[in-house]
């Protein structure tokens, strides 16, 4: 997945979200939730992702509860609660629904672990190269301001003065680090200012850089993406589940394999080749340890 | 061929008020490596920062500036941002992304240059500064030393002609600074690009220098070879007394050493005292130090590390200091001399071991240490100096009444580090931390730091001071120690430590070493070598 260009990651992702959004049908669905919990842990192989992926299937059981508790549509009852029904319809129109919701969370969870602030910048850059180098600087600017008032907390401690520590105090002092920090950001930012000046930032035609490149395989990718999308459009109505008032699945069945086979060569692909990339990378290493 | 010419500049910021430069005349040829050295506040930052466009104040100018033999204010602007590079003194607040890569790519990128071009001088570049390796990283991960030659690399990027150096290295320590300079004077000699730079501690940057361009008050002092230079320097009041040790023997003595050229170099000031100066077998005596027997603090095999993966950054460290003592700790770089401070006072606690203060553990008694930080700046929160000091004199630290309305940032660095000082003093505590009190202090605040820590010895207070400056250490400590592994060894007295070593020892120590022993600091060799001339001349070499 490092291999990419930003644009190829960009691209996919999107497309997996759009065929998710036109498409509604469960199978579908649950391929494409698959597909992304697939390349998600491909991404990001830790023991956190794995606790994560066990809270989002918490949360589709809640979503998936709620929905029949609030929506009285659909033809067959199942349970009565406080006079009102309990519908089947409803039940797995909930189920159906958190799922694609589901898929949708995870898809975007995938896409913001792998753009990274570096891959961003490549993208923004070509747009405008002044409001990348801006939020070049914000990204850095964060983790340097929380150590500032760290040590700045550090070295004015509550009891400096031997005073007792009351809470006026307490407050006071805070405000006066407060205070203190705005101060040394306003005064370490003219300072990156004058350095930036001095390299020319208010010269005009300012390009960006990247180290991406634009490979072969990203431009098959998305040459893979687009004919998903492609067929997506075309298959999606036809592929339609409606469940209100009745459950009423779509007459032909090869549409739905056409889109669930489109889908999992799309996410497969990714995955696939960064398999075999690694275990072509431990090969050529054992063999050349020999 | 002038890169540079100066011809009577002068610039002042009010019409007839006081002139920050007066009739300043010099001329750079392409190549050279000028050193641009004064007291504070003589005019160097002011003249550094006019021969660059962007950067340049705005005032009243007369006299003339060429840059390649154009008027400075009619250069072009994308030539002035690529031809003359500008490199200040705080690593941390001249780089403006997150990476390496983009931070040397920042300046090609407001040139226009396309990605191929930018590519290729990022391959270069990165070479020539060995930064290939951390290419990726974070900037927050990289130490001072490796920030500022990133900086010069950013700048050197752009290809520039003229390099202008604002005392790039008073931030660093000795080792980085050691390598700035001798990557400056590759600089030079490899790509021909011409340096000017502005520095305090300069002995190193004598003996490479090409030429140097003394300031006194605005005006020009001496611009000449360094030999010829520096004896105006010598002589100068604003200058003589924060010259390197050697130079000042020389000036001091200048019965026995007139007929020998100024020494740049160790192996030249050894010549020296060998050669004009009756030193064998020579000692000075060696003066007690006033101990009592309290124990101030104790450490008792503290370990303390920053995450449960990572290493010990201090490991099993054992450390008595008595009342009253100046106890100094030297270290490399990174090696956790901040740290073992930060654990004393109290701001990170160590998972195992025992801190004592006066008998009583840490925990019951933080009020009584108290800590001045390597970046002064943290101890100020008011707006004005006055708020700051709340109404309490600290007259016998220096004159702050001038300075009272002043915002404390505004401060010089030596008069933010008396400011510092002033404001641990008022809070009382009876041991006081010290890190790198002197660091990036030109001769003056230098000396004024030293006596304001003798009179706190004087007065019963423990001091512990982390430094790099073995200079300090000599002049003050009681006892030294090394931190080296995680804990800190070889504590002994100043003379003891560095007669012994050869990187922690002062200079007059490196030049007084198999001559006489005892001298560690330099007001002690020049005593040795004042009471000890050769009668007639020449001794044996």
């Amino acid at each position: 997945m490092n291999n990419f260009h930003p644009i190829t990651e960009l691209v996919f992702f999107s497309s997996m979200l759009a065929g998710l959004m036109l498409v509604n049908h469960p199978i579908y669905v649950g391929i494409s939730l698959i597909g992304a919990a697939l390349v998600l842990l491909r991404l990001k192989n830790e023991k956190t992702i794995r606790r994560e992926l066990l809270g989002y299937f918490a949360l589709f059981v809640l979503m998936a509860a709620l929905n029949p508790l609030f929506v009285r549509k659909g033809a067959t009852p199942l349970i009565f609660i406080n006079g009102k029904a309990v519908t089947l319809e409803a039940v797995f129109f909930g189920l159906d629904s958190s799922l694609r919701l589901l898929a949708g969370i995870i898809w975007c969870r995938a896409l913001s672990a792998s753009m990274t602030s570096e891959r961003l910048f490549c993208l923004t850059g070509r747009l405008s190269p002044r409001i990348t180098a801006i939020l070049m600087m914000t990204v850095g600017f964060v983790p340097k301001l929380l150590r500032q008032s760290r040590q700045l907390s550090d070295c004015n401690p509550d009891n400096s003065n031997g005073d007792n520590i009351t809470l006026m105090s307490r407050i006071k002092r805070k405000m006066r680090i407060f205070s203190a920090l705005v101060t040394r950001t306003i005064e370490d930012g003219m300072s990156a200012a004058d350095s930036m000046s001095a390299r020319g930032f208010e010269l005009g035609g300012r390009t960006s850089y990247s180290r991406f490149r634009f490979r072969r395989k990203d431009a098959l990718f998305i040459a893979v993406s687009a004919v998903f999308i492609f067929l997506t459009t075309v298959y999606s109505d036809s592929a339609e589940v409606s469940f209100y008032p009745i459950i009423k699945f779509p007459d032909c069945s090869e549409t739905v394999i056409v889109l669930s086979v489109s889908v999992s060569v799309t996410f497969l692909l990714p995955v696939i080749s960064d398999l075999i990339i690694n275990h072509k990378k431990k090969e050529a290493c054992r063999n050349g340890a020999d | 061929m002038e890169l540079i010419k100066s011809d009577g500049f002068s610039f002042s910021y009010t019409l007839g008020g006081h002139k920050i430069l007066d009739n300043v005349s010099f001329s750079v040829n392409e190549g050279e490596l000028i050193l641009l050295c004064g007291a504070t506040a003589c005019g160097k930052t002011t003249l550094l920062k006019s021969m660059k466009p962007e950067l340049a104040p705005n005032g009243i100018r007369s006299g003339c500036l060429f840059f390649d033999g154009m008027d400075i204010s009619s250069v072009p602007s994308k030539q002035s941002a690529s031809e003359i590079g500008y490199v200040m003194q705080r690593p941390e607040n001249q780089t403006v992304t997150d990476r390496v890569r983009s931070e040397l790519a920042f300046g090609c990128e407001s040139l226009g240059l396309p990605q191929n071009e930018i590519h290729r001088r990022i391959a270069e570049i990165s070479v020539f500064f060995s930064l290939s390796d951390i290419l990726d990283a974070e900037l927050s991960t990289l130490s001072g030393g490796q920030l500022q030659l990133l900086n010069l690399a950013s700048a050197v990027a752009m290809y520039p002609k003229l390099l202008l150096l604002d005392e790039p290295t008073a931030q660093l320590d000795p080792i980085a600074s050691g390598e700035f300079i001798r990557t400056l004077y590759r600089l030079t000699r490899e790509l021909s690009i011409t340096v000017i730079i502005a520095e305090h501690r300069f002995s190193e940057l004598l003996s490479v220098a090409d030429r140097v361009l003394f300031l006194e008050n605005g005006k020009v002092g001496a611009f000449d070879f360094p030999k010829a230079a520096v004896k105006k320097m010598c002589m100068s009041p604003s200058l003589g007394s924060s010259m390197p040790c050697g130079l000042q023997i020389w000036n001091n003595c200048a019965e026995q050493t007139g007929n020998i050229s100024p020494p740049l170099r160790l192996s030249e000031s050894r010549n020296m005292l060998r050669t004009s100066f009756g030193l064998e077998g020579k000692s000075i005596a060696e003066t007690p130090g006033i101990r009592s027997d309290e124990t101030a603090l104790r450490l008792n095999n503290v370990c303390f590390a920053y995450s449960g993966k990572g290493r010990d950054i201090i490991s099993h460290a054992d450390l008595e200091v008595k009342k009253g003592e100046c106890f100094a700790v030297l270290g490399g770089n990174g090696s956790g001399k901040s740290t073992l401070l930060s654990v004393i006072s109290g701001i990170v606690k160590p998972y195992c071991g025992k801190i004592e203060i006066f008998g009583r553990s840490l925990k019951k008694s933080t009020d009584n240490v108290g800590i001045l930080p390597q970046d002064v700046r943290c101890l100020f929160l008011g707006d004005t100096v006055g708020e700051v000091l709340d109404g309490a004199d600290f007259s016998d630290i220096y004159d702050f009444s001038e300075l009272t309305d002043m915002h404390p940032f505004d401060l010089s660095g030596g008069q933010a580090q008396l400011l510092g000082l002033a404001v641990l003093l008022s809070r009382n505590k009876q041991i006081i931390l010290l890190d790198e009190p002197t660091k990036g202090l030109d001769g003056f605040f230098r000396s004024r730091v030293t006596e304001i820590i003798k009179s706190l010895i004087g007065n019963g207070t423990t001091v512990i001071i982390v430094t790099h400056d073995t200079e300090l250490a000599a002049e003050c400590a009681d006892r030294c120690g090394i931190f080296f592994d995680g804990s800190v060894m070889s504590v002994m007295t100043p003379r003891e430590l560095f007669a012994e070593g050869i990187f922690y020892t002062t200079e007059a120590a490196k030049m007084s070493r198999g001559i006489c022993s005892g001298a560690v600091t330099a007001a002690q060799l020049s005593e040795l070598c004042r009471r000890n001339p050769i009668v007639g001349g020449r001794g044996n070499v």
